[in-house]
């Protein structure tokens, strides 16, 4: 397992550099030719993350399809860079520079994981490249070129940890994968517990290859509480739901990651997710007009795809956030990064006269400030036979940055991630 | 092993003292294998372990608690942040980015590869072929196995710090999704491709196989991964020495025919060592 | 606080795992020194193959079946095809058993899409007080003591046992003795194998069915395969038994990380201390006690 030798991946950069200037030499700066917008979507469809990166992609070409089938953007056609990483951030991190030195991309979607994110934002950054990040992920990263257009876990939680402790009582269990975006999610769940008079009885971090449950079971019986908040993540811990269900655990549980990205409920056989409460802004089954009616997004989205198993939360994030910035380079008249960019922290706003509706819900909003959506956010129930449910709906801007951290992007360029312990007492 | 320190030193120190750590962490690993006589591929199995105990630890480390000096290991999301590598005092001091870049990890790789390439032609060159033989031959003749594979290790791990130093400055950032398996099974891919006894081999297969696999990547096709695998399989199979030293022979046999230089061996005779 | 019987039985699914992780690698790596890098990837098959049959609607015990043959016949291609040419080349069969690995996760997924819609697990909860516990996980682990007693059975008391394991200790004594080592080969192989996919089978009902799911087994396994040491199955047992052991305690204590955490640790240690693995440690104790004698 010694690298024996100088790495490789200097070459390949480094040829990616070369290339790249020979092409911005020749073409004098901008890629795309007049007629053409060029967009990169690097999204997983091999690897550890195809399950949930598979349905991004998709989202991503149904979009740029309609786009261009009603006459592209400012008459613009879409072209798009559109590669498979994966699920490899090494692999991201070649293309996202590729994306930007060779491709000239004019905008970029990128990456599942917060991992990813953070792998390929330096080269982002460098590059002063457009960026949407469309995960539901921890929340806090204000950045001048990154827009993250998922909702974050203060309002994904902030949905549905509230619902539950009127519903069912103050006791809350956590548990949560062990990484950044668990732990993150989990002083979270603090800091909404004291903000809703619930108590947090005990917490627990699962390390991601975990498979095996009978002592987090164990532990709950325990602390025997009135809901349990479930923050696990990925393939492994899919198996915590059928060893609870087997086990005979019937606390109701709240989550922010099951149901809507890994659509554990068409996959489990019922009634392993009944009383699963998701906190999320979308889902195939969220019943609006505009996703459910006859030529809805649902259909849109199967009628090009007859085969793809599930509609998930990212998909439609991609989804409307491609209309977004087709919104903002018609208001700023160009695909010219910088006044894409001022366009875009102008505040976008979908379900106005112009653009269409998300699929979530009638208006959402980008805020120009820190760079993330307004978002309707939905509490799903799942029942023992795992039909789907809205039992809550309102709409939660983004907090934390805006409120708590008072990040402005529009005044100050920054490139940083901020946690909620630095500014909760709760979460430390 | 990919092991990186932090930007806290400065970065001109950081890097002796990046390599240092690797050398070290190699060492001690070498000495507790090697010297617990641990041999054949319990090696290998034992390094695939201790690569996946690292995995598992790095990767929670993502609360503020989990940090070297002001500089936190972040987790499973990784350090981002990590500075150019760069040479010199204040003031005086030359970033290498982009093209320079190219070029330092270019003089790099020639001056590793030319020193690796004295090393095995010399003296202690003779013992390392040895103890690759036939370790009990070379230990009657007065050599200490132990001590020639754990200086060969430690060495290994020297070079592969300077490896991750540079992998790390590269992309600006460092995260756990070095410890993988796949991680660390990639280099003894590129080495068996290339030849395992050619130096050259290993470099130019790591090369042209990283290349093919971006190419393909790049494709965004489903079966880039299955291709992959199954070119691996076929090389594996079919050329067992590895592409240079099979292309060598070759090469020298067509040589031999033009200038018509007798080969007085029968055919299909094992090639001789190409102590490269 | 430890609580006894959580800890019995959290240590009764830690035990199962390891050694149905482990058996099928450690048959194959034991008797034929071939580290086999897609070990994961026939759990998988055998999990896919169980999965799939009982989704057409068979019963449990007839789709565990079908992958354990499906996991025995991918074995049997494998080992014709492939690691039959590479017996002595231990580096290179690590080589390209990865690969293979890598193209039929890629295949499976190509095929079957990026994961099956799964089957519930059998069976009830066990109660205790406040307490409760999977059937279904507290039986696996009686099956894999049964599969560990079967094993050494087969090849302890078997013709066929004997045959192997001859071939293993010298194959050319063995030949000439008339038994037929490439056979001998490949059964093993193809019983490895064919334990990788019983695994796959008893799993496919507890764990989400998606392509890189044997990657899940590959920790534990190796690590049990490495300190069991040189005798695979009296190793692969005490393993288990060791840390199983470790992990059950220091998860009932700490939770869950500490619990992994200690599991290798402990692991290093055994390594470190006891170079031959445990089963090694344990015959040159039985050997000094014999000595005495």
């Amino acid at each position: 397992m010694s690298d024996r030798l100088v790495s490789r991946r200097g070459f390949l950069s480094s040829s990616a550099v070369l290339a790249g200037t020979a092409l911005a030499g020749c073409s004098g700066g901008s890629a795309s030719s007049d007629d053409t917008i060029k967009i990169g979507v690097l999204e997983d469809r091999s690897g550890n993350f195809a399950l949930v990166g598979d349905p991004k992609h998709k989202a991503s070409m149904l979009a740029i399809e309609e786009i261009n089938n009603n006459g592209g953007i400012d008459g613009k056609q879409i072209e798009t860079f559109s590669p498979d990483p994966q699920s490899d951030n090494q692999r991201y991190q070649e293309l996202a520079s590729r994306a930007i030195r060779e491709e000239e991309v004019d905008a970029l979607w990128a990456g599942y994981s917060s991992a990813t994110r953070e792998a390929i934002r330096p080269t982002i950054d460098r590059n002063e490249q457009l960026y949407f990040y469309t995960t539901q992920y921890e929340g806090g990263v204000c950045d001048k070129y990154t827009f993250a257009v998922g909702p974050t876990a203060r309002q994904q939680l902030g949905i549905v940890l509230p619902y539950l402790r009127e519903e069912f009582g103050p006791d809350i269990y956590t548990i949560a994968a062990d990484y950044n975006f668990g732990q993150l999610s989990a002083d979270w769940v603090k800091v909404l517990a004291n903000e809703n008079d619930a108590n947090v009885l005990g917490e627990e971090f699962i390390p991601l290859s975990e498979t095996d449950f009978s002592s987090t079971i164990n532990n709950i019986q325990e602390a025997d509480p009135d809901f349990v908040m479930s923050m696990l993540v990925g393939a492994n811990h899919t198996s915590f739901y059928e060893q609870k269900a087997s086990a005979g655990l019937e606390v109701p549980i709240g989550t922010s990651t099951a149901m809507a990205q890994g659509y554990e409920h068409r996959r489990i056989d019922p009634p392993a997710m009944a009383n699963i409460y998701a906190g999320v802004n979308y889902m195939e089954e969220v019943p609006t007009d505009s996703n459910t009616q006859d030529g809805g997004f649902v259909d849109r989205y199967f009628e090009k795809y007859p085969d793809a198993p599930y509609l998930n939360e990212e998909a439609e994030t991609n989804y409307f956030s491609t209309y977004m910035y087709k919104e903002a380079v018609e208001q700023a008249g160009t695909v010219e990064q910088p006044e894409v960019i001022d366009a875009l922290e102008s505040g976008i706003s979908l379900g106005s006269e112009r653009a269409p509706e998300a699929p979530e819900g009638e208006t959402i909003e980008l805020d120009g400030a820190t760079h993330h959506v307004d978002h309707h956010m939905w509490v799903m129930r799942a029942d023992d036979q795992h039909n789907v449910e809205a039992v809550e709906n309102r709409k939660i801007p983004e907090q934390f940055l805006s409120e708590t951290v008072g990040c402005d992007l529009r005044e100050e360029v920054e490139t940083t991630q901020y946690t909620p312990v630095d500014y909760f007492e709760e979460a430390q | 092993m990919s092991l990186n320190l932090g930007s806290t030193l400065g970065i001109t120190v950081a890097i002796p003292v990046a390599v240092a750590v690797a050398t070290v962490v190699a060492f001690v690993l070498g000495y507790f294998m090697f010297y617990g006589r641990v041999t054949g591929v319990f090696v290998a199995i034992i390094t695939l372990v201790t690569t996946v105990v690292m995995q598992t630890f790095m990767a929670q480390t993502a609360g503020s608690e989990w940090a070297i000096g002001d500089v936190k290991l972040g987790g499973f999301n990784g350090m981002p942040g990590i500075p150019n590598v760069a040479l010199g005092v204040e003031g005086v001091s030359i970033s290498f980015r982009g093209m320079t870049f190219y070029w330092l990890v270019l003089v790099l790789l020639v001056v590793t590869y030319l020193g690796a390439r004295a090393l095995v032609n010399g003296r202690f060159g003779y013992a390392m072929v040895g103890v690759r033989e036939d370790e009990d031959r070379i230990e009657m003749l007065g050599y200490d196995v132990r001590r020639v594979k754990l200086t060969v290790f430690t060495l290994g791990g020297a070079i592969s710090g300077l490896s991750g130093v540079l992998y790390a400055s590269w992309g600006n950032y460092i995260d756990p999704s070095v410890f993988t398996l796949t991680f660390a099974t990639l280099p003894v891919i590129w080495v068996t491709v290339g030849g395992r006894e050619s130096l050259l081999g290993a470099v130019l297969a790591t090369v042209a196989l990283e290349w093919f696999r971006q190419q393909l990547s790049i494709t965004g096709s489903e079966f880039a991964l299955v291709v992959v695998g199954l070119l691996l399989l076929f090389i594996v199979l079919v050329v067992p020495d590895g592409i240079v030293p099979y292309v060598h022979e070759k090469g020298l046999g067509a040589y031999r025919k033009y200038t018509g230089t007798d080969d007085d061996r029968p055919a299909g005779t094992p090639q001789e060592e190409i102590a490269e | 606080m430890v609580n006894g019987i959580n800890l019995f039985f959290q240590f009764l699914d830690s035990f199962g795992f390891i050694v149905l992780a482990a058996i099928g690698l450690a048959v194959i790596f034991g008797m034929m020194g071939v580290i086999n890098l897609a070990h994961g990837e026939l759990i998988m098959i055998g999990a896919y193959g169980t999965t799939l049959v009982a989704n057409a609607g068979a019963p449990l015990v007839l789709a565990m079946a079908a992958g354990v043959l499906a996991a025995a016949v991918a074995g049997l291609i494998i080992e014709r095809t492939i690691v039959k040419r590479l017996y002595h080349r231990p580096l290179d069969s690590m080589v390209a058993t990865w690969a293979l690995g890598l193209a039929l996760t890629q295949v499976v997924r190509i095929i079957f899409g990026n994961s099956l819609s799964g089957i519930g697990l059998p069976f009830g909860a066990i109660r205790f007080g406040a307490f409760s516990y999977s059937m279904y996980r507290t039986v696996l682990s009686v099956v894999a003591l049964a599969l560990l007693v079967g094993a050494y059975l087969v090849f302890t008391r078997t013709e066929f046992g004997i045959r192997a394991r001859a071939t293993i200790q010298d194959a050319d004594t063995a030949r000439a003795m008339g038994v037929d080592t490439d056979r001998m080969y490949t059964s093993t192989f193809v019983i490895g194998c064919a334990l990788a996919g019983l695994t796959g089978a008893l799993y496919a009902p507890a764990l989400s069915i998606v392509p890189g799911m044997g990657s899940t087994f590959l920790v534990e396994a190796f690590v049990a395969v490495v300190t069991g040491g040189t005798s695979v199955l009296l190793g692969t047992t005490l393993a288990a038994g060791v840390l199983g052991s470790a992990d059950a305690l220091f998860t009932n204590l700490y939770g869950t990380f500490i619990g992994q955490v200690a599991m290798l640790i402990l692991a290093i240690l055994i390594l470190r201390f006891l170079p031959t693995g445990l089963s090694g440690a344990l015959e040159d104790l039985r050997e000094r006690i014999g000595g005495e004698n």
